[in-house]
């Protein structure tokens, strides 16, 4: 493990340049494109020379499309040069002025572009360069399924990086931009996945049978659903801009009709940092009410049991499981809690004699299309539709 | 001093044994829940004997519930909060917030078809008390509450409601 989550990132300041105005001020590492939003530009430029009057960011810029001073656009005055080892420190990008600036000098334009924006990818890059990640810290198989969930999602998101706030409150924010989860195994793998993202049978890690692999059988798992992680209407922030410290005024309130409609509205506010397409807010609002909002009742739920298959040993924090429970709540058009997916939460092994392994685990509100769970030699095709027939629901 | 019907209090200065009873609300319909132990079964089970228990039900989406069960496992409450929820202006008041918790039994599973086919969060769950025999309207509510929590087991269901 070579990632220290709980350090702040190892960000650039001005004190490493000669003549800097203020020398703690952090030069932004800039992901993604900031060429809307806002009246003033998106992204603080610091300076960095104040004999030169020169301005610097941290990331060699893809491009600059306009520098403002405070909410004047002065880009006819500046000279920008995209990619410079300014005074043998490393590429950044400066901005310099013929005069001295008393205003707060900002940009609009795009900055690093990683996999075509990709969320996952814009982590892994931002990790290695500002933590000293590896390809060792991460579970592999999952930061590949994450990236391609976000690709498939058609998810790209923009971050100006420029605070004080240590990895893990970096990788929580960039996780819950494409709602996604993270968790650290046991052996300090860092595991992302992304909810609600395509699956596939061969992302499922076991099939659990409540009467075959639970530890007191059918009387073992409890379920649990409460009001607490309900949420049906949001009020969301987005199109970040560092310069203001804020959202550029544009928010939108997406709802979910069905469960106010059964529940009662129960609004949250949410500042999606790296957003800047209202279609792509609206989609993670849908993605996310499909599991807060509750709308077929079981979405969100919580459920506990203890396995003592070994088929779950090798499972971590953050797979997908399939999930049979005869007892558990009767699914669209009658069918039995049965091939639910569920994602696990927590597992906690207990190694002795009579080994078991408590799961804490969430309900996706998703199921498998075919019934083959009690025979684990079964193969997933199309052509086996036995035990409730779930493939002809709509989902 | 709250309102009580005449047979209720008829029974209830005759000494009869009074019997805890829940009653859920939701969308589809009502349900009023009565205790299922042999010893309170003898003195008159199901509260309602002119109305007995059909376990097997018809379930079908969209049809009204009236279910009138020897269902109850246990009822709690309303315990009141201790310590006033700072949040909440007038929390030092007793009784302001409580929490009420209803186990029913699960052994036909006509509890998870209500926790699978109904929305049974932020719904209305009363307890009260009544007298074996008498209809389910004469049942004295005790606690109205909104339900904030479930947790279903193969045996049971247990209902967590807060009063508001």
């Amino acid at each position: 493990m070579t990632i220290d989550y709980a350090a702040p990132l190892a960000l650039v300041r001005a004190e490493r340049y000669t003549s800097p105005g203020e020398p703690s001020a952090i030069l932004p590492d800039v992901y993604g494109d900031f060429t809307v939003g806002g009246i003033r530009g998106p992204i603080p430029a610091v300076l960095i020379d104040r004999a030169s009057n020169t301005y610097g960011l941290a990331t060699p810029m893809t491009s600059i499309t306009h520098v403002y001073e405070e909410e004047t656009d002065v880009t006819a005055d500046a000279t920008i040069t995209l990619s410079t080892n300014y005074q043998g420190q490393g590429l950044i990008t400066t901005i310099s002025f013929a005069s001295a600036r008393s205003g707060q000098i900002t940009v609009r334009g795009i900055g690093r572009v990683v996999d075509g924006d990709n969320p996952i990818s814009q982590l892994e890059d931002l990790l290695a360069a500002r933590a000293s990640a590896q390809s060792r810290d991460y579970h592999t198989a999952a930061l590949e399924r994450a990236r391609a969930a976000c690709a498939a999602l058609g998810l790209t998101t923009a971050w100006v990086v420029a605070d004080d706030r240590p990895v893990d409150a970096w990788i929580a924010e960039i996780m819950l931009n494409v709602f996604g989860g993270w968790t650290r195994t046991g052996r300090g793998l860092l595991v992302l996945w992304v909810n609600d993202a395509r699956w596939s049978e061969s992302d499922l890690v076991a099939h659990i049978v409540a009467h075959r692999d639970c530890v007191d059988g059918d009387d073992d798992p409890e379920m649990e659903g409460a009001e607490d992680g309900l949420c049906n209407a949001l009020t969301v922030y987005y199109l970040w801009s560092e310069s203001i410290g804020g959202p550029s005024s544009r928010l939108t309130t997406p709802t979910d009709p069905r469960s106010i409609n059964a529940y009662g509205e129960d609004r949250h506010s949410v500042t999606l940092r790296g957003h800047r397409d209202a279609g792509q807010v609206a989609a993670w609002a849908a993605r996310f009410f499909a599991l807060a909002a509750a709308p077929t009742r079981v979405e969100g739920a919580i459920v506990r049991f203890a396995a003592r298959t070994p088929a779950l040993l090798a499972a971590t924090e953050g797979d997908l499981i399939g999930f049979s429970w005869d007892w558990g709540p009767t699914r669209e058009r009658g069918h039995l809690y049965r091939n639910e997916v569920l994602r696990l939460l927590a597992l906690s092994p207990t190694l002795d004699d009579r080994p078991r392994i408590d799961v804490v685990a969430l309900d996706t509100g998703r199921f498998l299309a075919t019934d083959a769970a009690f025979d684990a030699a079964l193969a997933f095709d199309a052509a086996r539709p036995f035990g409730g027939d779930r493939d002809l629901a709509e989902r | 001093m709250e309102q009580r019907s005449a047979a209720w209090l008829a029974q209830a200065l005759a000494g009869a044994r009074p019997l805890p009873v829940a009653r859920l609300r939701t969308a589809m319909g009502e349900r009023v829940w009565g205790l299922t132990t042999p010893e309170a079964a003898s003195a008159g089970g199901a509260f309602d004997a002119a109305q007995p228990f059909d376990a097997d039900q018809p379930f079908d989406a969209g049809s009204v519930v009236l279910e009138g069960a020897a269902r109850l496992l246990r009822l709690e409450g309303p315990a009141t909060a201790v310590q006033p929820n700072a949040q909440l202006l007038g929390a030092y008041t007793a009784s302001e917030r409580a929490v009420l918790t209803v186990e029913v039994h699960n052994r036909d599973r006509a509890m998870s078809r209500l926790i699978g086919e109904e929305y049974v969060l932020r719904q209305v769950l009363e307890t009260g008390v009544t007298f074996p025999g008498l209809p389910a309207h004469h049942v004295l509510v005790k606690a109205t509450a909104t339900v904030t929590r479930w947790r279903l087991r193969k045996r049971s269901l247990v209902l967590e409601a807060e009063t508001r």
